[in-house]
């Protein structure tokens, strides 16, 4: 019997092997009855209810591909689906942005209370999803913090109303939901950078730009494409955030499925919808990991 | 102001460096000649690291000055002076391959890769890394990494090369290989290498000059013989090889060549060696376990007669330990010499040559390295 499995050799040249004992088998099962469990089956459950169909208020066991091909009929979605993917990623590029210059200085250039700051960037985890939205209606509103404080100031008369019920309140609202999201990552890559390598390219001849195009930012890569996924996945898909401050014009894919679950009580269509939305999340994973991991850029 | 032909090429003077409350570095004077190999020598946390860092660029002294061919540098930073530095753990960019490692450097120079190619060739095969130009340090052995970061700072030619603890991590026989390896290039390229290693013979085999530290101190700069055969400490004296220690009073300081001291009632001459001492001061009287003969053919200024308590074989050499009263020396006699039918307990007759043999005050015994 054979009770281990050889890999053929991989790129960086050592053997590895696969399940050294028979009994490493038996350690994974519970493992894999655990995703099949929380992950596996409900994805499989919603890929067959989005091949379903609603027939008046019944859904019918028929298997077809009717939902997709409705959405791809109608504008409207595509349109939603599209600005979705594009507020998403604003968002998501934004919290990058936003993110980076704090994650460097607070992980390299700070030694005193680093923790605390640390800390003072994830607190507002710790406070309600609601009430950080509410709290940028309340900066964002016409008689908001931006608008109460301009007029005060005389620049302008009228309220600004851009600011609130579109496109641009959810972007800004997401970057702020996302952005400790992105730090976390990118601080535990900087972080993790070590000083000596800093120090080699000083020795070396790198001024403080060159060190940080040529070794810190390539090697904070991995952190930065988690961020990025994670900020991305998180905007792509919510709904709250788009229905509090996004006003008709500002209407994300979240908010359809939302509905066709919660009022139209179209499950099939709403199935659909999400089939699509998970898929769109796995290529992004599937794309980030491929480049977070490139050969040589992670240590041993 | 300095004059441009200072004939130093690498100058300490009166650096010090303070950590919050440990003084790392404590008034040092070095003076480093060109194409020296010139090592920093001492026990880890003496200071030998921050010196080099020092001389890098990558640590600024908080007091005194540091001169690079006689131009002062006090202040600039490390990526404008002409030294690079082997890390201790090598420091190689883990997202480049090997040639982009060595290439690194010219790229900061804004040297075309094309350009650089030969020099990046020539220095690969200086190192013996020939084929190796698309791997990355993950891929490579502890040695390989080495040859990569030496390749890596020595691509831009520098006039001074620091190295710190570069074989530290190497197995013993990969490092005496790499020793030679180093020390080849040294005298190849004529370039002055800086060298901080804890491992004594390390710094013994491959220096021209060593500077021994401790605790921020320098104890001695000389040639690994100076260093080896007159001792300036008794840190020194300890640290570096096997060494009997003894402690007495000086009995006489009877001509400018010897000092006579008295140990548990036998008198041991000793060669003055200027240390601070007068007649009655307590001392630390040391000789090396080979300088001293047992039961001596040839006849030498001082024998003493003492016991044997301990005789261990160690290959080429036998360890034989004579005590008189209570104190213990330590012998190293040759396998061919010594007299196999002697057992513990005999009496012999041990001595040795006053020129041998090392005082210092008993002060200096604080300093000592202490073995349990």
């Amino acid at each position: 019997m054979k009770s281990m499995k050889e890999l053929p050799n991989n790129k960086r040249g050592k053997k590895r092997v696969l399940f050294d004992k028979p009994r490493s088998y038996i350690m994974g099962i519970p493992i894999i009855f655990w995703l099949l469990i929380i992950i596996i089956t409900p994805v499989i459950l919603m890929l067959i209810m989005s091949f379903r169909q609603k027939v008046g208020y019944d859904i019918s066991n028929i298997l077809t591909l009717s939902n997709y091909l409705e959405i791809l009929k109608k504008p409207s979605y595509v349109k939603i689906l599209l600005r979705s993917f594009r507020i998403a990623l604003i968002a998501s590029t934004l919290a990058i942005f936003a993110s980076y210059p704090l994650a460097y200085y607070i992980s390299r250039k700070i030694r005193k209370g680093r923790h605390l700051l640390f800390m003072l960037i994830i607190a507002p985890l710790w406070i309600s999803y609601l009430v950080r939205i509410i709290a940028w209606r309340a900066i964002l509103g016409n008689k908001g913090l931006i608008n109460s404080t301009l007029m005060a100031l005389g620049l302008i008369k009228e309220p600004l109303s851009f600011l609130l019920y579109n496109q641009f309140a959810v972007a800004i609202t997401l970057t702020y939901i996302s952005i400790p999201f992105v730090f976390i990552p990118l601080y535990t890559a900087l972080e993790k950078i070590p000083v000596n390598l800093i120090d080699a390219a000083r020795d070396l001849g790198a001024n403080e730009f060159h060190t940080f195009i040529n070794v810190i930012l390539p090697l904070c890569i991995p952190g930065l494409l988690t961020g990025f996924m994670l900020a991305f996945i998180i905007s792509l898909g919510d709904y709250i955030i788009p229905m509090q401050l996004g006003g008709t014009g500002g209407m994300m894919l979240g908010n359809i499925i939302w509905s066709q679950f919660g009022f139209a009580f179209n499950w099939p269509l709403g199935a659909a919808l999400g089939f699509i939305l998970f898929s769109i999340a796995a290529v992004i994973l599937a794309i980030t990991q491929k480049f977070g991991s490139r050969e040589g850029m992670l240590y041993e | 102001m300095k004059d441009k032909e200072s004939k130093w090429q690498v100058e300490l003077v009166e650096v010090t460096k303070i950590y919050k409350d440990t003084i790392a570095v404590n008034n040092c004077n070095i003076k480093i000649k060109a194409g020296e190999f010139f090592s920093l020598l001492g026990p880890s946390g003496c200071g030998k690291t921050t010196t080099l860092r020092i001389i890098a660029g990558l640590e600024e002294p908080d007091e005194g000055k540091v001169f690079l061919e006689g131009r002062d540098v006090t202040n600039v930073p490390a990526h404008r002076r002409n030294v690079n530095t082997v890390f201790q753990d090598y420091a190689i960019f883990p997202h480049m391959s090997v040639y982009d490692n060595v290439y690194f450097p010219l790229k900061m120079r804004k040297i075309s890769k094309k350009k650089a190619d030969p020099r990046i060739k020539r220095v690969l095969k200086l190192v013996n890394l020939e084929g190796f130009e698309k791997r990355y340090s993950s891929q490579v052995s502890g040695g390989q990494r080495q040859r990569v970061a030496s390749a890596r700072a020595l691509v831009n030619e520098p006039r001074v090369l620091l190295l710190d603890e570069p074989l530290g991590a190497l197995d013993f026989k990969l490092r005496v290989s790499m020793q030679k390896v180093l020390k080849d290039i040294q005298r190849n390229l004529n370039i002055t290498f800086i060298y901080v290693t804890h491992d004594q013979t390390e710094a013994i085999t491959m220096s021209d000059r060593i500077a021994v530290m401790s605790q921020g101190r320098i104890h001695q700069i000389g040639t690994p013989d100076e260093i080896y055969n007159n001792p300036a400490t008794a840190f020194v004296a300890s640290f570096i090889g096997e060494m009997n220690f003894l402690e007495g009073l000086v009995a006489s300081i009877s001509s400018s060549d010897t000092v006579e001291v008295s140990v548990s009632n036998k008198n041991i001459l000793c060669k003055n060696n200027d240390q601070k001492i007068s007649l009655n001061d307590g001392v630390l009287v040391s000789i090396r376990p080979e300088k001293v003969h047992v039961n001596p053919l040839q006849s030498l200024k001082n024998v003493i007669e003492a016991e044997i308590s301990r005789i261990v074989f160690k290959g080429n050499n036998f360890e034989v330990t004579a005590k008189f009263d209570k104190c213990e020396v330590r012998s190293l006699v040759d396998y061919k010499v010594w007299d196999k039918s002697q057992k513990v307990g005999n009496r012999v007759k041990i001595g040795w040559n006053p020129e041998d043999v090392q005082v210092f005050p008993i002060s200096m015994k604080k300093d000592m390295i202490q073995y349990e």
